[in-house]
């Protein structure tokens, strides 16, 4: 079971805005969209810059060693020998991600984290695989070129989205879109029996632990000490999948407000182990979700849920 | 806040890192009292040219790359502010400045150096959701904490300074810098009444103002009643400093292990810092220690986060392997030392000799003889990070002169991973010891010994280990730091204890004695089904608790026969003030917290831990080494008197002859007649613990037991079982493998100072 969540899939997002909707509409016959060796090697390089440049990296200000920390993370994943995310990674991530949505928003930001080596480098392996580069077929020249595309972003030198980038960009998008429509299939029927086995084999794919209650977790380090407690109103993006990764955008929201009380009691377990700033993963087997009680539409009654939960802001009740 | 807020865990920081540097002579004058006249023998050359060596990686190490030298790095960003002029820079500069001093030991500079962030916010308008006043609310209660600590616990030292819950002595006399915490901490919690740190911390600051319980604003205390003892395991008085272990130092390791032949357990202790001096303390035999640091010819030897003993070269005298680099990633390529006992109480760094110089970071390693032929290999798990890129594990093997090869690879064992533990036993009881690896960074290993690897059966032989953990369900949990082999229900298989490393902030802690949810990675207990599997048995037995363990080991506080353990905790942040916890072994049944009972819950940081009979008179003390990564963060270490509880006991002193000497991986069998009842105790030599190192010589508990059947013990070296008959309890023993009877061993007693 491929994590969706262990790893943020920011790249995955950027791979999208790279690909331009006009040109993934025409695509063009030569190159061979679906042989990568048909494509230049400018191609790679040009389309590592778009990726970078949207991705800000020329405007984080991150130094040669962190950009070459995290270069090798990329270069370390894509060889399959990602180096996991720990607390400091995944900090490093939703400041990432802070300021780059702030970037897209045109508001100024500066990226003010400064973090170890090993943390750029577990980001840039989990960018990696949020980008599923390594099942593209590359070769290591390839991603080699792809890789001096984006440095060339990070040192405000960008090589030229050429048109050949803009094809390469164009069938990274398809791909991406091809296995977006493969996990959107109708949810298949969960078997109760496998309700174990499923939560061994989801502890093991996203590193979770099992509370009592046996909630499923795996949460990551907030940026103060501010805790929800059940009387309190928390302000949450969540991102629901079904049993088979099925995303299930009736369980998901941004920003949404709510008192922890009020909440699936898997959620209202969670959030209460997590601090602002937070992110984690939890499943839910189905007596922490619905139980016996009426499950929404379009969601397999029964089975467990996967949830990508980031806890944005505490409101303390009364306040 | 720049890259820290108020918390940050043991693994922050620690990736990317490297070392200061200091001369031998300074390390000379810091490690020798001035009252040492006596003639000091001439250090060895190979002595002196490991001090050099570790004085010339450190000097060519970059400190910048090293977090824990936190007076150079604020030095740095002084200079930094000296030439910036953008406000941005500037700001964000003092805001690290702030963190470095508090680090360094400065906390009242580093509040004024806040006063100052504060100001520069006011004067540039920054709106307040941009602030972060809940992080700097707790650098501020930080600060005035530290303070305290520093003028009390450390400064004004006495046995009950930081014993958690602090009380009598442990009171500060000079109560500034808890008062000022108080005020910001009830500012704090008054605008975020969630912040369970903040509520942690703030029942701490009023226990050292000796207004706990009754001081503390009702909504906001953690009743008494939820760190009561759930058994009276007797008062454990700390005598260090009476015997003369007052040893003020960071983290470190230490072995517990008669070093001279006189029957008295001695002490070596390491200082995990770059100049920190190793230090050797004879136990004179009468309530007193000496320091021998430098008659033993260990001057210059510095660093080492851990330590463990064998006898490599079975003449008899345990020898000590000094781990270094841990943390340290890149710039933590050390060697580690390989000290051989002279047996006259001196040294020898024999590292290069012997075949072992290499350079690598690493707390971790284990002694044993997976090959079975009478001389113990040592396999070194070292730390694998993105930041130091791959540090294989390394297997070397003995060849019986002195020497070892490294044969890691011909049997799959250069394991890449960030290790922070390593322990063998025989979990399978096929008479081959095994390896049980704890990683921060994923799965645990269970590397069953298969034997040789093809035809060839001689030691030399390929080996080959089969990686398990899957299949025994012994992975978990992700990220780990010490763990150990022990037979808690003696019912004649090993089983397991890891410990979890990871926590949100200290609220995890408060969180965990309050029964709200947390985040933070619990201990696993997995009791060895006999089949090859484990059943984690975490949750019924007691021991799923928030305990962020570093260092750790078990023994029998109370002689009953069943094994019990003391875990050393905390990170290197400095508001992650938790107690060191001891749990009593309820007849294999449950573990039960007996800190606050025992008076072991040691609020600074806990590392290396040994149990062993300081004083012969039968029962276990037990020694901790106390202090913290950062360099501000010494403190006392403390030896724990045993008040002992009327239980027999028994020692048995083991010599391989087919087995290595020292007998790591002997079995040991009591059947003892408790009540009428014969009941059996399991015991397993082996080479100390995986963060801190308890004596190979087997100090077992009999309960009640009148007296004892017989002994069995297996030795793996010639896959016998020796049966021993007519033993006594309540006395000692010298096993010889292979001998018709035990010898008897007068052990003499002293009382300890009153």
């Amino acid at each position: 079971m491929k994590s969706p969540f262990r790893v943020p899939r920011v790249l995955s997002a950027l791979l999208c805005l790279a690909a331009p909707a006009g040109l993934a509409q025409k695509p063009t016959a030569v190159p061979n969209l679906n042989d990568p060796s048909s494509f230049p090697p400018e191609a790679y390089a040009g389309f590592g810059s778009s990726l970078g440049q949207s991705s800000h990296f020329g405007e984080l200000g991150w130094s040669d060693e962190q950009v070459g920390a995290f270069m090798h993370g990329m270069d370390l994943a894509f060889h399959g020998k990602a180096p996991p995310m720990d607390d400091e990674s995944h900090r490093l991530s939703a400041e990432f991600r802070q300021v780059t949505d702030s970037l897209d928003q045109g508001h100024p930001a500066k990226f003010q984290g400064a973090y170890s080596p090993a943390a750029y480098a577990a980001f840039g392996a989990s960018l990696e695989e949020g980008g599923h580069f390594e099942e593209l077929g590359w070769d290591d020249s390839r991603f080699g070129y792809m890789l001096e595309g984006m440095r060339s972003v990070f040192r405000n030198k960008p090589f030229e989205v050429g048109e050949s980038s803009r094809q390469l960009s164009t069938a990274m998008g398809r791909r991406l879109a091809k296995m977006d429509s493969s996990v959107e299939k109708p949810p298949a029927e969960f078997d109760p029996s496998q309700l174990v086995p499923f939560m061994r084999k989801a502890a093991k794919a996203y590193h979770l632990q099992m509370s009592d209650t046996g909630l499923g977790y795996n949460i990551s380090q907030g940026r103060n000490g501010i805790r929800p407690r059940l009387s309190d109103t928390v302000v949450i993006s969540v991102h629901a999948q079904s049993f088979d990764g099925t995303p299930l955008p009736q369980l998901s929201a941004e920003n949404a407000r709510t008192r922890v009380d009020v909440t699936l009691p898997g959620f209202r377990e969670a959030l209460q182990m997590m601090t602002v700033g937070s992110q984690g993963i939890i499943v839910l087997p189905p007596a922490l979700s619905f139980g016996e009680g009426q499950w929404p539409q379009g969601v397999q009654p029964g089975s467990p849920l996967v949830f990508q939960i980031i806890l944005k802001d505490v409101a303390p009740a009364g306040k | 806040m720049g890259r820290r807020a108020f918390v940050r865990t043991g693994m922050q920081g620690a990736l990317g890192i490297a070392a200061g540097f200091c001369l031998p002579g300074r390390l000379l004058a810091q490690a020798v009292p001035a009252a040492a006249a006596q003639k000091v023998p001439a250090q060895p050359d190979s002595n002196r040219r490991m001090a050099e060596l570790l004085s010339k990686i450190t000097a060519e190490g970059d400190p910048l790359k090293n977090p824990f030298r936190n007076a150079e790095q604020a030095q740095l960003l002084r200079d930094v502010l000296a030439k910036a002029t953008d406000r941005t820079v500037i700001l964000q500069t003092r805001m690290r400045l702030a963190w470095q001093l508090l680090d360094s030991g400065e906390p009242e500079a580093a509040l004024k150096e806040y006063e100052v962030i504060r100001r520069r916010m006011d004067e540039d308008k920054v709106p307040p959701e941009q602030r972060m006043e809940p992080e700097w609310l707790g650098f501020q209660a930080i600060c005035h904490l530290r303070v305290g600590e520093i003028e009390n616990c450390v400064a004004n030292h006495n046995s009950a300074s930081c014993m958690f819950p602090i009380r009598g002595g442990g009171v500060h006399t000079l109560q500034r810098g808890s008062r000022a915490a108080v005020v910001v901490l009830l500012e704090l919690l008054g605008k975020y009444p969630g912040d369970l740190r903040a509520r942690w911390l703030l029942n701490i600051a009023y226990m050292t103002l000796g207004e706990y319980p009754s001081g503390v604003p009702e909504q906001w205390l953690l009743e008494p009643s939820l760190f009561a003892s759930g058994h009276d395991i007797g008062a454990f008085p700390d005598v260090a400093a009476q015997v003369g272990l007052d040893i003020n130092g960071l983290a470190g390791g230490l072995v517990l292990e008669d070093f001279d032949g006189d029957g008295f357990l001695d002490i070596m202790v390491s200082n995990w810092a770059v100049d920190g001096q190793l230090r050797v303390f004879r136990n004179n035999g009468d309530g007193t220690f000496t320091e021998r640091t430098e008659s033993a010819g260990l001057s210059g030897l510095t660093g080492g986060l851990n330590m463990i003993q064998c006898d490599y070269n079975n003449d008899g005298h345990m020898d000590v392997l000094v781990l270094r680099g841990a943390w340290l990633a890149g710039e933590g390529k050390y060697p580690f030392s390989l000290l051989r006992n002279n047996g006259d109480f001196t040294f020898t760094d024999v590292t290069e000799a012997a075949g072992l110089l290499r350079f690598h970071p690493t707390q971790a390693a284990v002694w044993f003889d997976y090959n079975n032929d009478g001389w113990i290999d040592l396999f070194v798990a070292n730390e694998s990070t993105a930041a130091s890129g791959p540090q294989g594990c390394e297997l070397f093997r003995n060849n019986g002169d002195g020497t070892f090869t490294e044969c890691a690879a011909e049997s799959g064992l250069n394991l890449n991973g960030f290790f922070k533990a390593v322990v063998s036993a025989d979990y399978n009881n096929d008479g081959r010891p095994d390896l049980f690896l704890s990683r921060l960074d994923g799965d645990k290993m269970l590397l069953r010994n298969d034997g040789p690897d093809g035809p060839d059966a001689s030691p030399r032989a390929k080996w080959k280990f089969t990686n398990v953990a899957d299949d025994a369900g012994v992975t978990e949990p992700p990220t780990t730091f010490t763990c150990w082999f022990f037979d808690y229900n003696n019912d004649g298989w090993e089983d397991i204890i890891v410990c979890g490393y990871a926590i949100q902030d200290v609220g995890d802690i408060a969180a965990d004695y309050l029964g709200l949810p947390y985040s933070g990675q619990r201990a696993k207990l997995y009791r060895n089904n006999g089949d090859g599997t484990f059943t984690d048995v975490s949750h019924e037995s007691g021991v799923a608790k928030m305990l962020l363990t570093m260092g750790a080991n078990f023994g029998d506080l109370d002689n009953d026969g069943w094994l019990d353990f003391y875990v050393g905790t905390g990170n290197p942040d400095l508001s992650v003030i938790v107690p060191n916890r001891m749990f009593w072994n309820d007849g294999g049944r449950r573990f039960v917290d007996v800190t606050t009972s025992g008076g072991f819950g040691q609020l600074q940081k806990g590392h290396a831990i040994a149990f062993g009979d300081i004083n012969n008179d039968g029962t276990q003390d037990v020694y901790s080494v106390v202090g913290g990564a950062v360099e501000s963060d010494k403190a006392h270490h403390q030896l724990f008197r045993n008040p002992g509880h009327g239980n027999n006991w028994i020692k048995l002193k083991l010599e391989g002859v087919r087995t290595n000497r020292a007998a790591i991986g002997a079995r040991v069998r009591v059947y003892a007649l408790e009540g009428g009842v014969e009941r059996v105790i399991h015991r397993t030599v082996c080479s100390g613990g995986s963060f801190g190192a308890t004596t190979v010589r087997q100090e077992i508990g009999l309960g009640k037991a009148s007296s004892v059947r017989k002994v069995e013990i297996f030795w793996p070296g010639s896959g016998a079982t020796q049966v021993l008959t007519g033993l006594e309890p309540n006395a000692a023993y010298h096993v010889r493998e292979g001998g018709a009877s035990a010898a008897r061993m007068p052990l003499r007693t002293f009382p300890w100072p009153a």
